[in-house]
């Protein structure tokens, strides 16, 4: 039976009529925004991208330390609490053929913008053994302190070891080193086990060494990691500066990753090397392997990693040359 | 057909004829659409309060998503107008993605007749997101993304469909939704600046084609007892491709100065998917239990297990002179297959008669649906990131006999409110060296709708 | 000389976007409407019937005639135009054009002061090779602009009339339109990877038509329709950065511009039946081409700007009759019609090539219809002649630089196009 007329019955009727079809005469809520990408999950493995340069921001990107005089190689970092990041490099000597080297400390919020706390020296060759060479450093937070391992030496080359309280500010070092006839440092503790990887001077690829307390090792019989020798590979006739990282993913469950760099050929007298940045992983810290093909992660210049994975994102420090001097760089992932 | 042909034939044949004939001459046109923000969403208010279990009791014009069968049903014209948003909250590993809001306008229409005697009728359904028609996007393979809330629902829905009533209590419809695909050339052709490439002359040539990608719905309905109302219904699937050639030929070089490169080449043909819709297969009930109390049952089986990687493969031919030393592109693997599977989901909803009066009778209404994920434990090299899905639905309506004296049928105003559980599911890597790792997903998604039904 | 080939799975293909430009699934752009008209009668009247209409035709020609409709009807059916178009006596090749027509009116069963007086209508013509295609040639490049490709674009047009008392009739539509906005970011991964970014919107953009109709006297019925402009706009960014991979860097590619356009148009109609039977209806339409945009802009920031199309404003007459009978149990019309179809394009004697003839169009056409019956059809079928008043083109040599390349000296175009369809309709 039909309704008798109303007006309010019209109106309302008038009423949903627009609300309805008002977002299709373009009046809804239409917007550019499109999500879908933010946080993604990250195990570090990249591929990751330098910092791209930005006039706008007082950084000089993608460089995170860099100067005219100076060169900044071989990077660590670690995380810093409240944000950020506190990162360490080796200042080689601006005096040829050798000079004393140091490692300087900064600490940074956002690598886009200036560090909080510009570079310092933080550790300087003051042992015998270290012939006044000190570089490659390599830092683990173990949960109360910061443990650095570090390369020194010149006619016996080995890796020391180091603590800090203050956050890397001020070091007490072991007063021997702790793998003599190794170098260039990367370490890793998963909470019971510790695990170096390093090179070795005559000798091919990447050595690993376990510790039960971070002093005393037991070293490989065999490298984990050689130089591929395949044409076009990155890693072709080198591989060296690894950096290890235990890596625990939201599941609970946790792996052994390594960043290294890889020379796919060596360079001409006088020019300089130009190594891309490679990545295998092991769950047991024994078997070691890729995600599909050997790509480097990092394209070239790029050495010497450093990695830190907090949690969607990854940053990268590497080292290369910038202009006239060797710089240490930002590379992320995403 | 010849007139004395269709003076003799029986009504009902003569309106299958019609239909079929309507039919093909739809088949054989192209128009977009998909059905993908109705899939995960539902159609209509009064649907999604009933967890979508309406392909058996849809009395409206969202038969036209639901069954078309249904669309014979009734002597009025049938309009529906109504707005719904479906919100996703979904995180991984804590951290939120920030996937799309889908939202928008949803239409229907049915207008029914007579032709020889027998009752058919036309409709046609229309969602109509009020960010964009529709959005394509492509991500590289291992790319983590929420593989059914990334960019699916980020389309519209449409759908022109026919029914008609057989003797029997039999009712039958179809139709045809659409899809488009891509198929063309881009040249460019002029100077590439080198070393400025701001100073790079490049005119452009174009030849592209929208071509069309069309599927199919059909549905059918039985009226076994005055209470019990058997269906089923199909919806195809389809996938978009696009397949596209890019072609940019010229010198390089700085203009005005001889060049560095002659007659250099860059060819690219790509070919990717998007916006895939599975086939899906519906068996469904609807019970008018007693005169308060109807219940509807959806039984639906969705084929996932044909999902394809939806990134691009690219054919790359460069010829750039002197330069080709330099090029330095590696090979690359074929891309990973997805795995997926098919599902089977089920539906139940309710609608309760709350209050009847001569001039208004209110309806509240419930649901659930269960939707497992066809996507399975992302262990290897893709990362499809789903879960299974619990879906609470509620609703409630009030229908007016008919609005100022103008309107002179019933008048329906729904409202609903949904929500989605994805409880958490972890992936766990096969390797160590599985550049994105392990991670645990989880979310909801909260939905709601607003609609408005008329009957004229 | 040396190639780098491979298989790489990218996101989307760099261009591959572009084409979504025409791409929109469901873009419309009224070019066979503007070209050919709408439905099943119209067309064999030359384009007339804004102030005869009153079925779906009429979302297009005239929405008022929809507040008119007395029957639910349902129409389905196809068109065919063949081209032969030529260049200094050379056929261009140009692909024929089909699409489908479906349609529908229905008046609303309302009560009270709107009883009879309110009809919906909706109309789409889809065409059966491309529902959207966009064909440009380099800037320069000699190309019948107007018609080698613009026959193939969807239509979708919805449209509302109202019938204010016996005289007046008035209605509006909108035709659905569609803009493709985008981007593409082609990059290397820390691999040397080609990979991408891409993201292609469609968004709406609605064109309306409105219209009036006025029976003047008993026997004049006097009609007008103004239709907003139609584009079809596409602008995708195409950025990179491959220094990585490639030892050039690739400027940024901008594809960009409109795939589809229609113009302004505003038409007047008198339909006067002489007769019982006989109807003759003069039409004229003012189109305002002098907005037609460029079909592709620069790609590039450093291409030298292009030349404006230049085109201007035109006025189109339309002359038609239709005789309507009894036979054949039902009603038999007999229809036909003449349109001077004045081109906006002058002589093409600079950079831009974008040609265009004078047409003449000669349509007939043919109703039957059977209403009340068992199955109550509607037949339509229509049939035009475009023959192309011959046209040469000169290029102005002082308009180009000293060694530039012109595209030709002299070019003279003609041709014809034959297009027909056919339509059947149920009263429901």
């Amino acid at each position: 039976m039909p309704a008798r007329p109303r007006a309010s019955h019209a109106r309302a009727a008038a009423a949903v009529a627009v609300l309805a079809l008002a977002p299709a005469c373009g009046i809804g809520f239409a917007d550019d925004t499109s999500g879908g990408h933010d946080d993604l999950p990250t195990s570090g493995a990249g591929p990751f991208g330098r910092l791209p340069v930005d006039e706008t921001t007082p950084a000089d990107e993608p460089w995170l330390a860099t100067d005219r005089t100076l060169d900044f190689t071989e990077p660590a970092l670690v995380a810093r609490a409240g944000g950020g990041f506190v990162y360490f490099v080796t200042r080689e000597s601006p005096d040829l053929p050798v000079g004393d080297s140091e490692i300087w400390r900064g600490a940074i919020r956002d690598p886009r913008q200036l560090p909080d706390e510009p570079l310092a020296p933080a550790v300087i060759a003051d042992q015998v053994w270290e012939e006044g060479h000190v570089a490659a450093p390599a830092v683990v937070d173990d949960g109360a302190r910061l443990v650095m391992f570090y390369e020194g030496g010149l006619t016996t080359v080995s890796i020391g070891r180091a603590v800090s309280s203050d956050g890397g500010r001020t070091w007490q070092k072991d007063p021997a080193p702790v793998l003599v006839g190794a170098r260039a440092p990367g370490v890793a503790f998963d909470g019971a086990l510790w695990l170096a990887a390093f090179t070795r001077p005559g000798e091919d690829g990447i050595w690993l060494a376990r510790s039960g307390d971070g002093v005393a090792w037991v070293v490989d019989a065999a490298p984990t990691l050689v130089p591929t020798g395949v044409e076009d590979s990155f890693e072709r006739v080198a591989v060296g500066s690894p950096w290890l990282a235990w890596v625990v993913e939201s599941t609970g469950r946790g792996h052994w990753a390594m960043w290294y760099a890889g020379l796919e050929k060596f360079p001409l007298e006088g020019d300089l090397p130009r190594p891309a940045v490679g990545y295998v992983a092991s769950f047991d810290g024994m078997a070691w392997g890729r995600s599909g093909a050997p790509r480097p992660v990092l394209a070239a210049p790029a050495g010497a990693p450093a990695v830190l994975v907090s949690g969607p994102r990854a940053t990268l420090l590497f080292d290369g040359p910038a202009g006239r001097r060797l710089a240490v760089g930002v590379a992320t992932h995403p | 057909m010849t007139r004395a042909r269709l003076a003799t034939a029986a009504p009902a044949a003569l309106a299958a004829t019609a239909a079929l004939a309507a039919l093909a001459a739809l088949a054989a046109t192209a128009a977009p659409a998909a059905a993908n923000p109705a899939d995960l969403f539902g159609f209509g208010a009064r649907a999604q309060g009933m967890g979508g279990a309406l392909t058996a009791g849809t009395d409206d014009a969202g038969a036209n998503y639901y069954n078309p069968a249904l669309l014979a049903g009734g002597d009025a014209i049938r309009i529906d107008v109504g707005y719904q948003l479906a919100q996703p909250l979904l995180s991984v590993d804590g951290h939120s993605q920030g996937v799309d809001t889908s939202r928008g306008l949803a239409l229907g229409l049915a207008v029914p007749g007579r032709l020889a005697g027998a009752r058919l009728a036309i409709g046609a359904g229309l969602f109509l997101p009020d960010q964009q028609l529709t959005r394509t996007r492509t991500l590289p393979s291992p790319q983590p993304r929420w593989a059914l809330y990334d960019n699916r629902p980020q389309r519209l829905f449409l759908a022109a469909n026919l029914a008609f009533e057989l003797p029997g209590g039999v009712s039958v419809g179809g139709g045809i939704a659409y899809m488009s695909g891509m198929k063309g050339v881009v040249q460019l052709e002029g100077i590439v600046g080198f070393p400025d490439p701001a100073s790079s002359q490049l005119v452009l040539d174009m030849d592209v084609d929208l071509k069309t990608i069309r599927y199919a719905q059909a549905g059918v309905a039985w009226q076994a007892t005055p209470w019990l109302t058997l269906a089923a219904s199909y919806r195809g699937g389809f996938r978009l491709v696009l397949d596209q050639t890019f072609r940019l030929s010229g010198d390089i070089g700085s203009p005005g100065a001889p060049p560095l490169v002659e007659d250099g080449f860059l060819h690219l043909r790509t070919v990717a998917q998007d916006l895939f819709q599975p086939m899906q297969v519906t068996a469904a009930l609807h019970a008018q239990l007693t005169p308060r109390l109807a219940l509807g049952f959806d039984l639906a089986w969705h084929r996932w297990s044909v999902f394809e990687n939806p990134a691009a493969n690219i054919d790359i031919e460069l010829d750039i002179g002197d330069f080709n030393d330099l090029v330095n592109i590696p090979p690359q693997d074929p891309l990973p297959a997805p795995h997926f599977h098919d599902i089977a989901v089920p539906r139940l909803g309710v609608e309760w008669v709350a209050r009847r009066t001569p001039r208004r009778v209110w309806r509240v209404r419930g649901g659930y649906t269960y939707e497992p994920s066809p996507a399975p434990e992302q262990s290897g090299a893709t990362n499809y990131i789903d879960g299974d899905k619990h879906t609470l639905a509620t609703g409630a309506g009030v229908e007016l006999p008919g609005l100022g004296g103008v309107i002179l049928r019933p008048v329906a105003i729904d409202v609903s409110l949904v929500t989605t559980f994805l409880p958490e599911r972890s992936h766990r890597k096969l390797l160590a060296a599985d550049p994105v790792g392990d991670y645990r997903a989880r979310g909801m998604v909260i939905g709601g709708a607003l609609s408005s039904r008329w009957r004229f | 000389m040396p190639r780098v080939r491979g298989l790489y799975p990218i996101a989307l293909p760099t261009l591959a976007s572009c084409a979504l430009a025409l791409a929109a699934p469901a873009p419309a752009a009224a070019s066979p409407l503007e070209l050919f008209g709408f439905g099943g009668r119209s067309p064999g009247l030359a384009g007339a019937g804004v102030a005869s209409s009153e079925g779906y035709d009429a979302v297009f020609l005239n929405p008022g005639g929809l507040g008119l409709a007395s029957r639910k009807r349902a129409t389905v059916g196809g068109m065919y135009g063949d081209f032969a178009l030529s260049m200094d006596g050379a056929d261009t090749g140009t692909e024929s054009a089909g699409g489908l027509v479906i349609g529908g009116a229905v008046p609303m069963p309302l009560g009270g002061a709107a009883r009879d007086r309110v009809g919906i209508g909706f109309g789409f013509h889809i065409p059966t090779v491309a529902i959207n295609r966009a064909r440009a040639p380099y800037p320069g490049e000699p190309v019948f602009t107007l018609l080698e490709s613009r026959s193939h674009v969807i239509a979708m047009q919805f449209a509302v009339g109202v019938k204010l008392d016996e005289r007046w009739s008035v209605g509006a539509g909108i035709m659905a339109l569609a803009v493709l906005r985008g981007g593409i970011d082609v990059t290397t991964d820390g691999s040397g990877r080609f990979t991408t970014q891409s993201e292609q919107r469609l968004q709406t953009r609605f064109s309306p038509v409105v219209g009036a109709r006025w029976r003047w006297r008993d026997d004049v019925d006097l009609g007008a329709v103004f239709r907003a402009p139609s584009r079809s706009d596409y602008d995708i960014r195409v950025t990179n950065d491959l220094a990585d991979v490639l030892p050039v860097t690739l400027p940024e590619i901008r594809i960009a511009g409109a795939a589809q356009y229609d113009p302004l148009t505003v038409a007047v109609e008198a339909a006067w039946r002489a007769r019982p039977g006989l109807t003759v209806t003069g039409h004229l339409a003012w189109a305002r081409w002098s907005a037609f945009p460029y079909p592709t802009l620069n790609p590039t920031v450093g291409t030298p700007p292009q030349e404006a199309p230049d085109f201007h404003d035109t006025a189109i007459p339309r002359l038609a009759v239709e005789h309507t009978r009894r036979a054949l149990g039902g009603t038999v019309s007999a229809r036909a019609g003449y349109a001077f179809l004045w081109s906006p394009a002058g002589e093409q004697t600079g950079r831009q090539s974008l040609l265009d003839n004078h047409r003449h169009l000669v349509a007939t056409g043919l109703g039957l219809a059977w209403p009340g019956r068992l199955v109550p059809l509607h037949l339509d079928a229509w049939v035009q002649l475009h023959a192309l008043v011959p046209r040469r083109h000169a290029k102005d040599s002082g308009r180009f630089l000293p060694g530039e390349d012109v595209p030709f000296d002299v070019l003279d175009t003609g041709g014809r196009v034959v297009v027909g369809g056919l339509t059947v309709g149920v009263d429901l």
